[in-house]
């Protein structure tokens, strides 16, 4: 086939498109992909009986906060990369910055509370929190996936590391309705492993599953 | 060639449908991605053969995928992404293809399959033949003949906005069709 015939092909009727709509779409796919999980985890597991209570503390303020800054860096993260040609890999490091945050709160209370107390809820159900986040990040990385597949991103092992940190950031955030264990020690240990796992994932299946 | 023009106001205008706009912008691209597949291929020791053929299956990418810009970096860089990609894709699909044929030709029967569809579906109207009804039709009366879309949904018995999604997924098959016939 002759290009100019090809390119005469494409040219001939254009129909408008709307490049705004990927990201509205992409926004839309994690508002409702968390909203679905919340509803899985309270199905599932249940709400934490002293909800009310805990939302008042630093601790579960930390804790939440913490995701949801991981959630929103690598959503930012995201868009640019479901986009060819942008420069990529920076991002990842940003999301450093709440880890450091949550650690330094859990040296902070290590240091200023008894050795005992601290480390006695450091292991408390700690398989439970380390399963629940990657099997709620199932939504997220299901609807986003879907979404993604309609866009063009470049760097495969990136954007699915990029998804898996939002998927996983979403899993955790449903997972928090349920989980009574807010020490920053246990969230920057056992959240970090459970976001870690779908990371992780997600650098792994990029390039299969978001082939285009 | 005259002074570059503004390739950022030409995709815009492109994405409001403006289909003269979308063929000076699929022209000039063109020019730049031959240059860039040939320069390309060459240095990765393959043949420059391939060259235009990864030039059609980026323009198709930049046609069905032109919703993906959105003005935050130059066209070029959008264009220069798209290209890499899929030249990695050929090198790879390429390399498998040669490691396939000195262990076992009768190895894949899949890719038999493959090799056939090289020879048939190199012209565009092999591969829209082989599409469904309601995605060739209107695909060939807007796309080739011309006609509006109203005027294709009457001849044909669709709606109007079944034209415009046949045209658009109809579109998306020809562009993996395209490319999948060439290993």
């Amino acid at each position: 086939m002759n290009t100019d015939d090809l390119i005469d092909f494409l040219a001939t009727r254009v129909e408008a498109v709307d490049p705004g709509r990927q990201d509205r779409l992409l926004t839309l796919a994690m508002a409702g992909s968390l909203c679905l999980a919340a509803l899985a985890c309270i199905f599932a597991l249940g709400v934490r009986p002293d909800l009310l209570r805990a939302m008042g503390t630093f601790d579960f303020v930390l804790k939440v906060g913490f995701l949801a800054a991981m959630v929103a860096i690598a959503a930012h993260g995201l868009r640019r990369a479901a986009r060819a040609g942008r420069a990529s890999g920076k991002l990842l490091r940003l999301a450093l910055l709440p880890l450091a945050l949550v650690w330094f709160a859990a040296v902070m209370q290590i240091v200023a509370t008894p050795a005992t107390s601290g480390m006695a809820t450091m292991f408390n159900d700690w398989f439970v929190c380390v399963l629940a986040i990657p099997l709620l990040s199932v939504i997220p990385l299901v609807v986003l996936t879907l979404v993604l597949r309609e866009t063009a991103p470049t760097d495969l092992h990136y954007c699915g590391a990029l998804l898996g940190l939002v998927a996983g950031g979403i899993g955790a955030l449903a997972y928090a309705s349920f989980c009574v264990n807010d020490a920053p020690v246990y969230v920057g240990i056992w959240y970090a492993a459970g976001l870690a796992i779908v990371t992780g994932f997600g650098w792994l299946t990029g390039p299969r599953f978001l082939k285009w | 060639m005259s002074r570059e023009p503004d390739l950022e106001a030409l995709m815009r205008a492109s994405q409001s449908g403006d289909a003269e706009a979308h063929r000076a912008l699929l022209q000039h691209v063109s020019v730049r991605l031959r240059s860039y597949f040939r320069n390309r291929l060459r240095r990765s020791g393959a043949g420059t053969d391939d060259a235009e053929d990864l030039v059609q299956d980026t323009l198709l990418v930049l046609h069905t995928k032109r919703h993906t810009y959105d003005g935050s970096s130059p066209v070029l860089a959008w264009t220069y992404g798209i290209a890499r990609y899929k030249l990695i894709d050929h090198l790879r699909l390429n390399a498998r293809a040669l490691r396939n044929v000195q262990i076992d030709e009768m190895d894949d029967l899949a890719d038999v399959d493959r090799y056939e569809a090289v020879d048939t579906s190199r012209e565009l109207h092999r591969a829209l033949d082989t599409l469904p009804r309601h995605f060739r039709l209107p695909i060939e009366y807007v796309k080739i003949e011309g006609l509006s879309i109203a005027e294709a949904a009457a001849r044909i018995g669709m709606t109007d906005a079944a034209v415009k999604i046949g045209i658009h997924r109809g579109m998306k098959k020809l562009a993996a069709l395209l490319s999948e016939a060439r290993p």
